[in-house]
């Protein structure tokens, strides 16, 4: 069962991608059957597209390449164990950044012209990387399944930051599951190596100007392959808007981003598509724009990305955590905020977020382009206002004035998807309220913002009162049901706490 | 010996240690999928493989008609079909199976297999069986003392009922096997921790003997009991196929196949009554125990019988009266999961005692020490107490305990919606297999020329490190590094007639039978060298010492690897193969009730505090404290890391893992709605104290089993967490395990109402 389809909603997770006319002019496609082609452990590799078999890097990595330290633990990217770091050119930061994936569901065609480390990399001429050194050292390593994951979780942090800290070490791993350890030997050997003992490799360094120059020189790739029984045959990374748009034309294909939402079904054998466009590799869509108050991020922005950029621009302290909450590092390093928004979860975090905001989209379609605010985005279960061939470029928004909270309520506090998730976005005034903004996501088929409640409640004094009753309209006005993450009654009762709650933290803030 | 290293700690932390499924390929290796049925219960009509034969890489199917012996898996109770004829009795129990020519073929070909079932009323729950009386035998009954005069000599008397959770184990491993045709047999490499009952069963199944089934184990990834019994019907389909197919052939379970059709821990209720005193001390306990067991008997048994023996747990209770039974349900089946029922039973010992102390409004921790055992008191079950370490414990553990007790009543006075609460568990957990036979252990070192060591032994590597702590003994009693000494695969051509690796006795057993094998070696290796020191340097070494791959005499020393040298030419026998069982045990007798099952007690207590946000119902464990006994440590990161790896599983199990089904079909089948702890989810500060008792009933070195023990611990964060409640609501609250955000809020709210 996927993260999402275990809501009771029905399954389902294309939209439809047809095209009701076709566009007059010529479309040329450059069918080039060139090899995959990349850097694998500091050393150039090229793969015949035609002996692809399977649509997941993990698949590659273990059967054609014979590299069988990384480990598949459960294909749909919530376990770690298939983690290794992919090294790209960032144009965001304007460096090689390194991240962790789950190679599960890292679609492989995606690691044209980067850089991908395996545990098989990490040793050089039988010296070990200090990282495997502190995890023998500490005795982190019981049945070993786990390990190779974790190793690699730790070295992309450390390409990254080679002083984290406990915290970042914690959120780095969080994504990796191991059953046996109980995590305090690996917290200590991870704390260990941490303290100046981890140097950047230099197969690592030496890579890093061909990445650059690589990232650069793009040009559109579209891969074909033989995977027996599997109905996706085309797999197209375009590198310009414009060429995305004629082949979304042509082909009516499946567009994705990271991957992370698509990937799971395929790997369980269920899909009914053909073609796959993938948008990562446009540069055009990989931005995050700062103008004033307003916010711009491009379609291929990840999390982890944006949580980068938060940080260094000090910005929207009190909502990163709710980007910092999604997934694991693994799944914010590949996963698109875009992409949250389009698959349309009931209970997507960003999307709970932006709509809070007051986000607009920018979409991109045949028709040209066009705006629509997120809160008119979601129609129905899964069901979005996106016509077909169409895509979100961006999404936009104005940073608050104000106070800002973000809760999500799961079973477990990383790596979890919520029961109930809300963001509160208040503006006052003399202990009065002047703005207020509330969304909760996982008490409808879609996340929902309650308007209302702004002009009820506009101008009222801030005190027990208030929040009580502005907890009790928010109550009466969901209708949540029930499913493996929860009953309809206590996601009712979370929707009445968490306002309580968001008006605790507003208290703690202001006493502070 | 203190700081030895995972012996196989280089090969995992540079990925070159393999699994099975890293194994390489054999030419032309076929791939095995299960169709798992998709009803609880009812009859197949008929399976259509129309769809499925069409697909690119299909090679054939597989059904009960392919099997050429017996089909029949169970092992405590026959009738646990490999491929059901008619019945099907669990949603997710295999029904056929597809071969492909790829693992990602055989998997989507299996999706297209329909079959047509007759669906009938399944048992979905323990509430439902006991009104059907259905159950597996025996019932299960222990008598001590005359409850009706406990009762009688009590101030109080508390009723209830209290249960404790399915939890799935989730290895990281998932099930998987390869079979190997040989040129009369088969080689089987299962992940499993019953490399014997692999081998035997899958002899029936094939109907060959058994000497023509070769199982061999390397090692698992994780196996916690679920790797017991459960790999047992993945490998019987896994050898079917080869037989077809006359090829090598490998079975893989998708995680969310793995959980949807494995066994689980079982899910156990009890009803009860404790009449106490108003100072709090117990005076009769009565038990009525059902379990969920499941559609087969599976080890339903064994795992009750290690529940009821200790569902008393740390308490000398005069007056008790306990009865259990194991109901059949249509659920997947139930099995061993770390403790085997121990950490059901000692949960609701635990829940009693908290509740004694609400009542009484005493500190937990009073109403705890005023129950405990001492030496010479009696367990229900008969068996003497010795050695007992539990009042030690408690007073070590007190001082924090009431430093804490101080903070929490602090912050507690200046919080509203945030509460802090403690929890404690003791344990007294008994080491032995209670079935008498199976607590053997085996052992084979054999002697190279050039010093190096091959050592066999009985207990599958499954992250415990029985291989480190094993080639330890070796190391230390033959002077041979480490680094010289070779743990092998567990290989029943070397190694046979196991009981299964389990029941925290590998290193007991098996460790305990390599020293034995060692020590022999080591004698023989210093006869030879007395003889070598006497030609070379003329002198009669009176004492030699084997040490640092040298025979030590003095100022004098000689290589053993020449001593070995010498010792094959000179026709000494330079490998030994050495038996242990575990003396002074009965095991438990069913029938009456009584026994002396275990060898010794493992003693210790945690004390948890949590921080628990009456708001969302979300915790966080702020500290944790163990002191756990141990006859003598002998490698303290192992001992550590397996108290850590216990307690964590044990606080998931009873806070986040929640198994959900609807309607018998279970739907938290994957990482990302079944939610095991990750790092996020330990204490913030953690402290591990180890109390070496010198206990003189400890096994090999001193040591004491550790694998089951510290699950327990877990409790305490439990019981924190429901104390934190408490605190908040000013009353008692009937949280019942999982604590998940949901229940707490429920239980927050329970009391509101
Ligand atoms: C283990 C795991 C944990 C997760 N945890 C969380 C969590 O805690 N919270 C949460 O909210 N989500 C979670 N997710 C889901 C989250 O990763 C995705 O929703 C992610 O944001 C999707 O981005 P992507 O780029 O990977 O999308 P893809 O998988 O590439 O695409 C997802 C869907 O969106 C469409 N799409 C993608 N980009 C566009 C675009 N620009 N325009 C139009 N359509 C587009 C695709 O057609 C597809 O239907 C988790 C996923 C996994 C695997
Ligand atoms: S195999 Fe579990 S995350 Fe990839
Ligand atoms: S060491 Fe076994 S899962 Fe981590």
């Amino acid at each position: 069962m996927y993260w999402w389809a275990t809501c009771l909603y029905p399954f389902m997770i294309v939209k439809n991608t047809e095209l009701n006319t076709v566009l007059s002019g010529v479309i040329i496609f450059t069918m080039n059957y060139e090899p995959l082609s990349f850097y694998l452990n500091g050393e150039k590799k090229e793969f015949p597209q035609n002996n692809i078999q399977r649509l997941s890097l993990l698949h590659l990595l273990r059967n054609n390449l014979n590299l069988k330290g990384t480990k598949e633990g459960c294909s749909e990217g919530d376990c770690g164990a298939c983690t290794v770091v992919v090294g790209e050119y960032s144009f965001i930061e304007k460096k090689v950044v390194y991240n962790s994936v789950t190679s599960c569901i890292y679609p492989v065609f995606k690691i044209h012209n980067k850089h991908i480390i395996t545990i098989e990399g990490l040793d050089k001429n039988g010296e070990l990387n200090p990282i495997q050194n502190a995890f023998i050292e500490h005795h982190a390593i019981q049945c070993g399944f786990c390990t190779p994951g974790m190793i690699m979780s730790m070295f992309a942090l450390l390409l990254n930051n080679p002083n984290p800290s406990k915290d970042k070490i914690e959120k780095a791993l969080s994504g990796n599951l191991c059953r046996c350890t109980g995590y305090t030997s690996i917290k200590n050997a991870c704390l260990d190596v941490s303290k100046g003992k981890f140097k950047k490799p230099e197969f690592i360094k030496r890579a890093e100007p061909i990445l650059k120059k690589l990232a650069k020189e793009k040009s559109d790739t579209v891969f074909s392959h033989n995977i027996p029984n599997s109905p996706i045959k085309k797999y197209i990374l375009p590198s310009t808007i414009k060429s995305a748009l004629q082949y979304i034309e042509k082909e009516k294909p499946i567009i994705i981003n990271g991957g992370t939402d698509f990937m799971v079904p395929v790997n369980r054998g269920y899909t009914p598509l053909k073609t796959i466009l993938d948008l990562s590799g446009i540069k055009e869509l990989n931005y995050i724009e700062k103008r004033d108050k307003r916010i711009r991020i491009g379609a291929s922005v990840t999390f982890s990305r944006f949580i980068s950029f938060l940080e260094k621009e000090n910005l929207l302290l009190s909502l990163k955590n709710g980007f910092e909450l999604i997934g694991s590092a693994q799944i914010r390093n590949s996963g698109t905020i875009c992409g949250n928004i389009a698959n349309a979860s009931p209970i997507g975090d960003s999307a709970v977020i932006l709509l809070a905001l007051n986000s607009t989209l920018n979409i991109e379609g045949k028709g040209g382009k066009r705006r629509i605010a997120l809160s008119q985005f979601y129609l129905d279960y899964k069901k979005t206002a996106l016509k077909s061939g169409e895509f979100i470029e961006s999404v936009e928004f104005t940073l608050p004035e104000g106070y800002a909270s973000f809760i999500k309520t799961s079973k477990r506090k990383e790596v979890d998807i919520a029961g109930v998730n809300s963001c509160l976005i208040l503006e006052e005034e003399k202990n009065t309220i002047k703005s207020l903004s509330i969304v909760f996501g996982g008490v409808a088929p879609y996340p929902i913002k309650l308007f209302d409640v702004e002009n009820i409640f506009k101008g009222k004094k801030i005190n027990s009162e208030t929040i009580r009753k502005i907890a009790e309209y928010c109550f009466e006005k969901v209708k949540p049901i029930s499913d493996v993450r929860g009953s309809a009654r206590y996601r009712k009762k979370l929707v009445y706490n968490h306002i309580i709650k968001h008006f605790q933290n507003l208290l703690e803030k202001t006493n502070e | 010996m203190n700081s030895t290293k995972h012996i196989d700690g280089k090969l995992h932390a540079t990925g070159k240690a393999r699994f099975v499924r890293d194994i390489p390929k054999q030419e032309g290796m076929l791939y095995v999928y299960p169709v798992l049925s998709s009803i609880a219960k009812g009859e197949i009509i008929e399976i259509d493989f129309s769809d499925a034969i069409n697909i690119e890489n299909f090679v054939a199917t597989l059904t009960y008609k392919d099997i050429p012996g017996q089909n029949d898996i169970g092992v405590m109770e026959k009738g646990e079909p490999v491929f059901p004829e008619k019945m099907i009795e669990y949603y997710g129990q295999p029904v056929c199976a597809v071969i492909c020519r790829d693992y990602y073929s055989a998997i989507v070909c299996a999706k297209r297999v329909k079959v047509k079932y007759k669906e009938e009323k399944a048992i979905l729950n323990l509430k439902e069986a006991i009104k059907h009386n259905t159950f597996f035998k025996p019932e299960l009954m222990i008598k001590k003392g005359n409850v009706i005069k406990g009762f009688k000599n009590s101030d109080h008397i508390i009723e209830g009922e209290v249960h404790t959770p399915i939890q799935e184990h989730f290895y990281m491993e998932p099930q998987t096997c390869r079979v190997i045709p040989d040129e009369n047999g088969f080689t089987v490499f299962p992940a499993s921790q019953s490399p014997t009952e692999i081998q035997e069963i899958l002899a029936a199944v094939l109907n060959m003997p058994i000497n023509l089934v070769t199982v061999d184990i390397k090692r698992v990834g994780g196996g916690f009991g679920g790797k017991e019994h459960s790999p047992t019907l993945f490998a019987a389909i896994c050898a079917i196929a080869s037989h077809k197919t006359k090829k090598s052939v490998e079975l893989r379970l998708l995680r969310e196949d793995d959980i949807m059709a494995t066994g689980k821990r079982h899910f156990i209720k009890a009803t009860y009554r404790c009449g106490f005193t108003k100072d709090g001390k117990i005076k009769a306990l009565e038990y009525n125990i059902s379990a969920n067991g499941g559609a087969y008997a599976d080890l339903s048994i064994p795992v009750l019988e290690r529940c009821v023996l200790n569902a008393e747990n740390c308490y000398n209770i005069e007056n008790f009266k306990l009865k259990a039974k194991a109901y059949k349900t249509n659920l997947h089946p139930f099995t061993a999961f770390r403790g085997f029922g121990g950490p059901q039973g000692t949960f609701f010992a635990e829940y009693i005692v908290e509740r004694i102390a609400k009542k009484l409004k005493k500190d937990p921790f009073e109403v705890r020490l005023v129950n405990l055992y001492k030496n010479g008191d009696t367990t229900p079950y008969g068996q003497k107490i010795e050695e007992c370490y539990l009042e030690h414990v408690f007073n070590k553990i007190k001082p924090t305990y009431l430093k804490w007790k101080k903070e929490v009543e602090n912050f507690n006075k200046k919080n509203k919606y945030k509460k802090q609460g403690i929890g404690i568990s003791p344990i007294k957990f008994g080491i032995s297999f209670t079935t008498k036979g199976l607590n053997r252990g085996y052992a084979l070192v054999i002697l190279y020329p050039d010093g190096t060591v091959s050592v066999s032994h009985g207990g599958v590597e499954m992250g415990q490190e029985v291989s480190t702590r094993v080639a330890s003994i070796v190391s230390l009693i033959l002077g041979i590094e480490i680094e010289k000494i070779h743990i092998e695969s567990v290989n029943t051509k070397r190694i046979a007639n196991l009981p299964p690796t389990a029941a925290s006795t590998a290193v007991d057993l098996n460790g305990n039978a390599a020293l034995k094998a060692s020590s022999i070696l080591a004698k023989r290796l210093k006869r030879i060298a007395k003889m070598i020191f006497k030609e070379r340097f003329s002198i009669d070494a009176a004492t030699i010492e084997l040490k640092n791959n040298k025979a030590i005499a003095g100022n004098y020393s000689i290589e053993i690897k020449e001593i070995i040298n010498r010792g094959i030419w000179d026709r000494e026998k330079m490998a030994e193969y050495q038996f242990y069982k575990t003396p002074h045990i009965t095991g438990f007798n069913k029938e009456t009730g009584t026994g002396k099952p275990f060898y010794y007690y493992v003693h210790g207590i945690a004390i948890s505090l949590v921080e628990t946000d009456m708001l969302t119902g979300g915790f966080r464990i702020l500290k944790t404290k163990i002191i756990h006994e141990l006859g003598r440590s002998l490698n303290r990161e192992i001992e550590e890391g397996q108290i850590s790896g216990a307690f964590i599983q044990g606080a998931g199990w009873l806070t986040m893992e929640e198994m959900v089904y609807s309607k018998g079909k279970p739907l938290s089948t994957s990482p990302s709605t079944y939610k095991i702890p990750t790092i996020a989810d330990i204490p913030e500060e953690f402290d591990i104290e180890i109390f070496e008792s010198h206990s003189k009933k400890a096994s090999v070195f001193g040591t004491k089993g550790i694998g089951e023990p510290p699950f327990l611990y877990g409790h305490s964060v439990f019981f924190a967490i429901k104390n934190s409640i408490e605190e908040f609501t000013g009353k008692e609250c009937n949280l019942m395990p999982p604590a998940t955000p949901e229940n707490i809020l429920k239980a927050i709210e329970g009391e509101k109402e």
